[in-house]
């Protein structure tokens, strides 16, 4: 089983990661952030930064519109999302740290941008492995927790999102 | 030389403003990353939907591969499909058919 765990009770949230997850999930963080700040797509993760940065026009008699959206958009959404990871980032490493591995503490306005980076992350990972609509959910008794392989880790990282969604909209 | 004289200049059938009267859509396309419950919450936050709207069109995206979530003038369609690339949803504008 997973082995982040949620605190009970009431705000905030404190969520406890272990060791190995919270290295993977700033291993992920860092890569993604790589991919973000490159001023132009690194060889190999076109389709990365493809589906970070995706197209606004599929008509290509509008790439002209296209152009411009990028030109327009681009640059401030990067920033936008640079400032997110990294402050995600921070939060784990300044997290109080215990045997039990990092204790994070999210108010609400936290946990929400924590599901939006995780959101960046899984379509990062998920578009590195090849994530499909066809794969069956492997269920929460096969998730490992990190540190034991991508798919793992990309499921893992589905239930915490899903958990900290359900928390938010209780 | 060429003469000057004036010459007739026919003017092309044009639907121009039968286009400009026609809203530009945004599309969400399916995904096999975000979660149903994510995109149901973007477009709570997004658009201001209640749950059963938001959860409605997430359904049509995830069942039909596609779902116009909105529509306005282009420039509307290009904010919201800003919008919705930063929470990480793959949308696109055209316009209506």
């Amino acid at each position: 089983m997973s082995d982040y765990r949620f605190e009970h009770g009431e705000e905030p949230l404190l969520l406890t990661l272990s060791t190995p997850e919270s290295e993977a999930l700033i291993a992920l963080a860092r890569s993604t952030l790589a991919v973000v700040d490159a001023p132009f797509p690194v060889a190999g993760d076109e389709a990365v930064r493809s589906r970070l940065f995706p197209r606004a026009y599929l008509d290509p008699t509008e790439d002209a519109a296209e152009f411009a959206f990028q030109a327009t958009v681009h640059t401030d959404m990067a920033q936008v999302r640079a400032i997110a990871i990294t402050n995600f980032i921070g939060e784990i490493e300044s997290g109080k740290h215990s045997r039990r591995g990092v204790e994070v503490s999210l108010d609400v306005d936290a946990a929400g941008r924590w599901i939006g980076v995780i959101n960046d992350l899984r379509l990062v990972l998920g578009t590195r492995i090849g994530v499909s609509d066809s794969e069956d959910d492997p269920g929460p008794s096969e998730i490992v927790g990190a540190g034991h392989g991508e798919r793992p880790f990309y499921t893992w990282m589905t239930y915490l999102q899903e958990e900290l969604i359900s928390r938010l909209m209780i | 030389m060429k003469s000057a004289l004036p010459v007739e200049i026919q003017e092309p059938i044009s639907d121009t403003s039968l286009d400009l009267d026609r809203p530009w859509n945004v599309v969400v396309w399916n995904d096999p990353v975000n979660l149903m419950s994510y995109v149901v919450l973007i477009f709570q936050k997004l658009f201001g939907y209640s749950h059963e709207k938001a959860t409605k069109l997430m359904l049509e995206v995830h069942n039909d591969g596609r779902s116009v979530v909105i529509s306005g003038r282009r420039e509307q369609a290009e904010h919201y499909v800003s919008q919705l690339h930063a929470h990480g949803l793959w949308a696109t504008t055209q316009r209506d058919s």
